[in-house]
């Protein structure tokens, strides 16, 4: 038996299916509980808040959620590709942003002009257009921050995973930011970010909050 | 396969293109053999050639496995993005042994010119498996350890034992690198036995060894959960049960700096 929720208007991502499950999920580091049996679940169309103290498990669980990280119980299912923002860029040093590109387009099918193309028309969107062939090591934190959710964003995953993307943006560009929020999920991505900006969490259709030693504590709209 | 190939290769390029910026590091790769084969030329070029082959050895190793560690971060992503691990140490199997190749044929041309070899066919064979069984142990070492100073350790302390030992000691057959190492001491004169076992153990070591690294990084690259599980929207005439949406509305979330977590305690309510 299929069970279905009844929208209204202003929540349409209601009667979306779930693009991401993440049910049960326990899961201990040396003995030390970080998870314990914690939910969370992300629509497409809907745009997650992940809240918590520092030590609660956010990056865990969105690492999780990933499959970058195994956990010690509970079952993650997802729908469509899953695009990854970490909180630390994991970018090489010795290799250029279109370097990057290529690399990360080769994965995901495009060509080497295709990739260039796409992640290009995404860091100027970001406010980072290539102009120069710097290599990633001598680009500025913000600018690296911008590299690494290009990166994610490559290849228009269904689910995005953002671990505090924007690190190191200047006022200008976290603003517009959270316009682009809005303009993926008009596009039907499931968004889930990590977040301390508790500011900005009007922007977002449900925060979930993760308490020290990973329940989740309160779950509430913010529509 | 072509798509595996590709990947492979732009793999391949990628780290190729991170070790050619790193000019210092190449500069050492070549002078570590070369310092250890010129030292020992006073003590007789028959034995010089063991030492250079196996500083050959230690720089492919060292240069295999940083060039594990320098991915470790950017490498579960790559899966994630849809690399397969295989893709990715193919790539750098290849990267590595291009290099090594690069190295040996340096050092073959050296040692045939100065020390004037016995054999030249073992120092030939000897200066061709350095490099191929120097990878695998890096990729090993890599994979296996988790940071850079065991790693080190590791690899100081196989060629540190292997250039101790006395030419006939049993535990040589321990060493990945003795197999080469033998040929070496063929190609100076020093043993007549035959090659055959040589290579052997030549072979078995890089088998092992690449075995080991390709079991090992796989499980840590891998990414855990099958990246494409429909989950589906209720079909057309399906049964359904209609949830009614929560009364409840959220409170407005004040735009201040002081603001305050939602209270804990309360159950998690879902829309």
């Amino acid at each position: 038996m299929t069970v279905a929720a009844e929208g209204q208007s202003g929540r349409p991502w209601l009667l979306a299916p779930p693009a991401l499950v993440a049910s049960g999920i326990v899961k201990s580091f040396g003995g030390r509980p970080v998870l314990d049996g914690v939910d969370l679940e992300a629509r497409s169309g809907e745009v997650v808040g992940l809240v918590g103290e520092n030590g609660a498990g956010k990056s865990t669980l969105l690492r999780i959620c990933a499959g970058l990280i195994v956990p010690d119980a509970g079952r993650v299912r997802v729908s469509g590709r899953v695009g990854f923002c970490p909180q630390e860029p994991g970018l090489l040093d010795l290799l250029t942003a279109d370097e990057h590109l290529v690399y990360f387009g080769a994965a995901l099918g495009l060509g080497r002009a295709a990739a260039v193309a796409s992640g290009r028309r995404l860091l100027e969107e970001f406010g980072y257009p290539i102009t120069e062939g710097k290599l990633t090591k001598r680009l500025s934190g913000g600018t690296r921050q911008k590299l690494n959710l290009a990166l994610a964003l490559l290849g228009d995953p269904a689910v995005l995973l953002l671990d505090e993307p924007y690190q190191g943006f200047d006022r200008g560009v976290y603003v517009n930011f959270w316009d682009h929020v809005d303009a993926w999920r008009a596009a039907g991505k499931a968004i889930v970010i990590v977040t301390h900006m508790l500011a900005e969490l009007s922007r977002v259709d449900r925060v979930v909050e993760l308490a020290v030693a990973g329940r989740v504590a309160a779950g509430a709209g913010a529509c | 396969m072509a798509t595996f190939l590709r990947r492979s290769l732009i793999a391949a390029e990628m780290q190729a293109r991170q070790l050619l910026r790193r000019r210092l590091s190449l500069i050492i790769l070549v002078a570590l053999p070369l310092a250890l084969y010129l030292s020992t030329l006073t003590n007789g070029s028959e034995s010089a050639i063991q030492f250079g082959a196996l500083g050959m050895g230690w720089s492919v190793a060292s240069a295999a496995l940083f060039s594990v560690l320098a991915a470790r971060a950017v490498e579960p992503r790559l899966v994630l993005a849809g690399y397969r691990a295989a893709e990715l140490m193919l790539g750098r199997f290849i990267l590595l042994l291009g290099m090594g190749a690069v190295l040996a044929g340096i050092g073959a041309l050296g040692m045939t010119l100065v020390s004037a070899p016995v054999s030249e066919a073992a120092l030939l064979a000897s200066c061709a498996l350095v490099p191929v069984v120097a990878v695998a142990l890096g990729l090993a070492v890599g994979a296996v350890l988790p940071h850079d100073l065991e790693g080190v350790l590791v690899i100081i302390g196989v060629v540190g034992v292997q250039l101790s030992l006395s030419q006939n000691a049993w535990v040589n057959v321990l060493l990945p690198l003795d197999g080469p190492i033998q040929l070496a001491y063929r190609a100076g004169g020093l043993t007549a036995a035959p090659i055959g076992p040589m290579l052997l153990h030549a072979l078995i070591s890089t088998v092992a060894l690449l075995t080991l690294a390709a079991a090992v990084w796989t499980r840590k690259v891998r990414v855990t959960h099958p990246r494409q599980s429909p989950l589906r929207a209720p079909a057309r005439g399906a049964p359904t049960i209609r949830m009614p949406i929560p009364s409840w509305r959220p409170e407005p979330v004040p735009v201040r700096s002081d603001f305050a977590l939602p209270q804990r305690g309360r159950s998690q309510r879902r829309p």
